[in-house]
């Protein structure tokens, strides 16, 4: 073997790899410091994996400044799209092992599998979003969703989460297999190629051993398989379902991180395929479809919901909806539009990884004695037996509505107005008239914490809070702090996605 | 321009100030909660003390950007503030005038329910009024103007579940209505002002590289050399005039005026810095500020004066009948502001700025004292039930006594500086679309100066001098002065009063300090040839401005002298005259009748009983159920069953793959 790898694996491949492989041995490190000092309660390996988490941040965000734009021979891309990405990812891995301190122990799972396969989840979100590869993209999405299955299933006692954990590994083994009869079609369809730099240079020299047909049927499976992993009406059904019964820290590293990096994936496929000028105008009307689909069954649903991680789940699909408004930007229009296209929709997937970890963060604190607190009635009155989450709750529901100042409504601002700009008039229309109507369900939350009184005794948590509390803190500051200076960020995201152009 | 890092203190102090009062206000004592914000507004004088002599000895502006806030679209618009030679004057007044103000609520407002809901609104305004004269551009500048007009409406209904009482005792119009009123006055000039702020947009954004449209500094360069090509005069003019239907509501002028009476509604103390010597002077602010497009523009000059020598005059004769005392001096502020209008009107940029200045030194005090009168009264503010109180509250009589000679322009008080300021600059004045303007603004203006030291004397008399008729109100209780804190702020606003007028000396006898201070913040007309007056012209006019003055002093003194059976002859001999004075012309009926009552019985039966009721809550509930019924329609698709869920992708993505393939053979 090491006659395949010793020419081609340089020192900078290793630097390109270091921070995915110091969080594997990390994952590894706390499943086996479980083993050998087994306690009662495993918050310490909380502490651990999150300081593990933000050094691998600090350990990226080092080795970025002297990284070449890929390595392992096109297999890893770093630029600074992956960079964004991997950060984003370690924010909402982070965050909601903050907002598992408590949680798991309330819910009767604290167990150190939890923090283990959490860090290998992420592992392999990070190796997915690098990828500069099919094989690369397969092998990252699989580590991420098999650690994901268990992760689900961290509640074995509970229906529930047993339920959910054997939907999610059915349909995902489902679309996997789609996938991956995609990327056999590409590999034909493109001559021998599954590297996405080399299938570009293909497509645009259509060289002769090509079959645009056969490359497109792949395409179109690919696509299928990530927008699957974003929750995109008519691929969204196994999304409340999982929401619902996965523990709520889980669901919120599902919905956001998980969702992030797929969003990530989905640009650049979406970039590659843009470059099919045949197929480029018919995927842009698949695209605009599903996004109109998305944006109002999401919504027309959620408006039922009682229980609020549900509602969540809902609205999450109409957020997918709304973000593919700027993919689609992305995909149709070139130079700067495109850019913006692309950095908009960077935007709102942090300011959507925000509000949503901090959402589901106040409906993980509300948990008490192995019961979750997602329903709806037990927000009547939250402002009174705890006014700071209340608050917090407040400003992130009118956040995820959409009223300013909010990173929600800047992030929708620069979404509608690129879409705007690249003539996606109805669409935006749409996506504005659902806004409206997401606003009852968001502020129905709000109205009960405030407008009304408490039903029964407020039941104190058996553990300690804080820590969870700042968490939520640290994101319902960041939603303000995004909607009142979102310049340097919108920046940076501009930035990161002008990596996407050629 | 000079960047500096520390503007944004300015009204960064009041902000906190304002969030403290609020947070902690609740559990502290009154006085401390007063202190506190006191304090934080001081600090921000102190900011603009050192900026002012960093601005003296630098020669230039300073800046301070904070932030960039993005807005895609091309317009490009920072958060920063400008400290230029104008910005100073009116932040030295701003927060010096306010900071008395603080000082003297301490003890106004120590009996109140609620002191540090009264603070948090007080500091919350410097706060905004601070980023009105601040702001670098007319975005920061219109965040400001929103935000005084909110407090202004906070503290016009402070005392929400009360009344104003009409003179004679019965009940008048409620505090809150009166919020309301101004509020919503004021919104129609804001809406000239966004019109404004839009149109500049449209039209110099096309000539602008970066972006920063809005920011002063860059339109002014635009216009340094005239109307930048491409541009009509009409569009400049347009702009202007809307600008000035936004300064028409915040400044009380004609015809949007009606809402600062009523604003008297507030407790006194917010009367004397919002409803006087701050607040309602930021439309004259705002046109210096934009005094390189008014330069342009001799119709908008010609609308701005004239508009502010009608307002003058008008509000004057109002004044000349109201009985109550704050009243009188709501309707003197109307007319005074009128006065800064003719200034900056015709481009005497330093003669309106200056009138500014000292009108918040004067009328501050006047308000102030008529708080002080009002606290000693026990409430009362008839000043037909008032006179001899000279006796019992000596320094608020002396105090006010100064400042109602400084307003009648009697020298060497402020007033009679920059009054006179603005009449010779108004006779001087030459106006291409109408030549004559100058002469006829003038002589309004002296008319309008007559009645001004007619009414001010006269409420100076029925108020302090005379015998004393409010035994039958007070039940025995004396009247009594107020303490140290309400007196002090007084004292040094008369001492203001009455030297600050030799900042700007008439030019025949020495420098006008404040002129060459202002020159280079503000655009100014090129000289006009052949229009020369000489000196003893203008010693003539001073002398009978003078003149003036003390004929309308005299004339008061002598009507309202102990007893005169005067006026009561003069109100038997033109009865019709006197009710419509003193029914202010009717104008709020007239607004009444033919706008509030009809929008009123339009919005009634039309737009709620019709159409509010069946077509749109009839649309709204009908889609909520619509919505609520798919909804439910499709939540029967989520069955929970695996199979269901993967028949739902594969036939997405048969769909999906069909209709590529069907559009590529097409195509093919």
């Amino acid at each position: 073997m090491h006659a395949v790898l010793a020419p081609s694996f340089t020192s900078a491949d290793f630097w390109a790899i270091a921070p995915v492989t110091f969080l594997v041995f990390c994952g590894l490190a706390v499943l086996l410091l479980d083993a050998f000092f087994p306690r009662r309660e495993h918050e310490w390996l909380a502490y651990l994996s999150i300081a593990s988490l933000l050094l691998t941040g600090a350990l990226a965000s080092w080795l970025q400044g002297c990284a070449s734009r890929e390595a392992l021979s096109g297999m890893l891309l770093t630029d600074p799209l992956s960079h964004f990405a991997v950060l984003t990812l370690l924010v909402a891995a982070a965050l909601s092992c903050i907002s598992s301190l408590g949680y798991l122990r309330e819910m009767r799972a604290d167990r150190a599998e939890y923090y283990g396969l959490l860090l290998l989840c992420t592992a392999g979100a990070m190796l997915m979003v690098q990828a500069g590869d099919l094989v690369m993209i397969f092998l990252g999405l699989e580590t991420m969703s098999i650690a994901l299955y268990v992760l689900v299933a961290m509640r074995p006692d509970n229906r529930l989460s047993t339920e959910a954990s054997l939907k999610y590994f059915l349909l995902g083994a489902f679309t996997s297999a789609l996938l991956l009869f995609g990327m056999a079609l590409v590999y034909g369809g493109s001559g021998g190629q599954t590297n996405l730099g080399e299938i570009l240079a293909t497509l645009q020299s259509s060289s002769a051993g090509t079959s645009p047909v056969v490359l497109i049927a792949g395409a179109i499976l690919v696509l299928l398989g990530f927008l699957f992993k974003v929750a995109v009406v008519p691929f969204h059904m196994w999304a409340p379902d999982v929401y619902l019964g996965a523990p709520t820290n889980v669901t919120a590293f599902m919905a956001t991180g998980v969702k992030a990096a797929a969003f990530v994936v989905l640009l650049r496929l979406v970039g590659l395929s843009s470059a099919m000028t045949v197929f480029r105008g018919h995927l842009a009307d698949v695209l605009w479809v599903l996004a109109a689909l998305s944006m109002t069954v999401g919504n027309l649903v959620a408006l039922q919901q009682t229980s609020v991680k549900r509602m969540l789940a809902y609205s999450s699909i109409t957020h997918a909806g709304y973000m593919l408004v700027g993919v689609l930007t992305f995909l149709t229009s070139s130079g700067e539009l495109a850019t913006r296209g692309t950095g908009s929709v960077l935007f709102y997937l942090v300011a959507y990884v925000l509000m949503n970890l901090g959402a589901f963060g106040v409906v993980a604190l509300l948990g008490r004695e192995g019961e979750e607190g997602d329903n709806l009635q037990c927000f009547k009155g939250l402002s009174r037996n705890r006014p700071l989450v209340a608050l917090a709750m407040a400003v992130l529901m009118f956040s995820l509505a959409g009223i300013p100042p909010s990173a929600g409504f800047m992030g929708k601002f620069y979404l509608f107005a690129a879409g705007l700009k690249a003539g996606y008039v109805w669409l935006v229309v749409l996506a504005l008239l659902n806004s409206a109507i997401s606003v009852f369900y968001y502020l129905r939350v709000v109205m009960l914490m405030y407008m009304q009184q408490p039903e029964g005794e407020y039941r104190k948590a058996e553990t300690c809070q804080v820590c969870a509390s700042c968490g939520l803190a640290l994101t319902s500051l960041g939603v303000v702090l995004l909607g009142i200076l979102p310049g340097g960020f919108l920046h940076y995201a501009l930035e990161s996605a002008r990596s996407l152009l050629p | 321009m000079h960047s500096v890092s520390y503007l944004q203190y300015i009204p960064l102090f009041p902000l906190l100030g304002a969030l403290l009062c609020a947070v902690l206000g609740p559990r502290l004592k009154p006085a401390a909660v007063g202190a506190l914000a006191t304090v934080m507004v001081g600090a921000s004088f102190a900011v603009s003390v050192a900026a002012f002599f960093e601005v003296r000895s630098g020669h230039q502006a300073l800046q301070t950007v904070l932030y960039t806030w993005n807005a895609l679209g091309g317009l490009t618009v920072d958060v920063g503030f400008l400290f230029d030679q104008l910005s100073a004057v009116m932040a030295l007044v701003v927060t010096g005038v306010s900071t008395l103000i603080h000082l003297y609520s301490i003890g106004y407002i120590a009996h109140d329910r609620s002191p540090w809901r009264f603070f948090s609104y007080l500091n919350l305004f410097v706060f905004s009024m601070a980023l009105l004269i601040l702001g670098n551009n007319l975005l920061v500048m219109f965040v400001g103007w929103e935000g005084v007009g909110l407090c202004s409406y906070l503290l016009i209904g402070f005392w929400y579940d009360g009344w104003m009482k009409e003179p004679g005792g019965q009940r008048g119009m409620a505090n809150s209505v009166a919020g309301m009123k101004a509020f919503v006055v004021n919104r129609i000039g804001d809406f000239g002002f966004l019109l404004a702020i839009f149109l500049i947009v449209v039209t110099f954004l096309p000539k602008v590289a970066d972006g920063r449209v809005l920011d002063f500094a860059v339109l002014r360069a635009l216009m340094e050399g005239g109307i930048p090509s491409g541009i009509g005069l009409g569009i400049i003019t347009t702009i202007c005039l809307l600008l000035f239907v936004g300064a028409t509501g915040k400044s009380a002028q004609l015809p949007l005026y009606v809402w600062l009476p009523d604003a008297m509604a507030g407790p006194t103390p917010v009367s004397a810095l919002i409803h006087a010597a701050t607040m309602v002077t930021a439309g004259v602010y705002m046109v210096a500020r934009m005094s390189f497009f008014y330069i342009q523009s001799p119709t908008a000059q010609l609308v701005v004066a004239g508009v502010g020598a009608a307002t003058a005059l008008f509000a004057a004769t109002i004044g000349l009948v109201q009985r109550d005392i704050k009243k009188v001096l709501a309707y003197s502020t109307v007319s005074q502001l009128g006065y800064m209008f003719i200034g900056v009107g015709m481009c005497a940029y330093s003669a309106g700025v200056f009138h500014l200045t000292t009108h918040a030194f004067f009328k501050a005090l006047l308000f102030l004292g008529a708080g002080s009168v009002i606290h000693g009264m026990h409430e009362e503010q008839d000043i037909y039930r008032m006179g001899g109180l000279k006796k019992y509250m000596p320094l608020t009589y002396w105090t006010f006594l100064v400042a109602t000679i400084a307003i009648a322009g009697i020298w060497p008080f402020a007033g009679f500086f920059s009054k006179d300021e603005i009449l010779w600059q108004a006779f001087n004045y030459h106006n291409e679309v109408f030549p004559e303007a100058g002469r006829v603004i003038w002589a309004v203006g002296l008319t309008g100066a007559l009645l001004t030291a007619f009414y001010m004397f006269r409420l100076v008399a029925l108020t302090f001098w005379g015998p004393e008729r409010f035994h039958e109100v007070l039940h025995g209780k004396h009247p009594h002065e107020s303490p140290w804190t309400m007196t002090l702020p007084l004292t040094v606003l008369a001492v203001l009063s009455f030297g600050a007028g030799w900042l700007a000396m008439p030019h025949i006898w020495g420098p006008n300090l404040f002129h060459h201070w202002l020159e280079p913040a503000v655009a100014a007309l090129p000289p006009v040839g052949g229009h020369h007056s000489g000196p003893g012209l203008e010693w003539g006019l001073m002398i009978l401005s003078m003149g003036i003055a003390g004929l309308g002093i005299a004339s008061a003194m002598g009507f309202y002298r102990q007893d005169a059976p005067l006026p009561t002859r003069m109100k038997a001999a033109f009865p019709g005259l006197y009710r419509v004075l003193y029914q202010k012309y009717y104008v709020d009926e007239l607004y009444d009748t033919a706008v509030i009552r009809p929008l009123v019985s339009v919005s009634r039966g039309f737009l709620w009983k019709f159409f509010d009721v069946n077509v749109i809550d009839g649309t709204v509930n009908g889609l909520a159920s619509a919505v609520r019924l798919c909804g439910m329609a499709l939540r029967r698709l989520q069955t929970g069953l695996v199979h269901t869920y993967a028949y739902f992708i594969v036939l997405g993505a048969l769909a999906f793959v069909f209709y590529v393939m069907m559009m590529l053979s097409k195509g093919l």
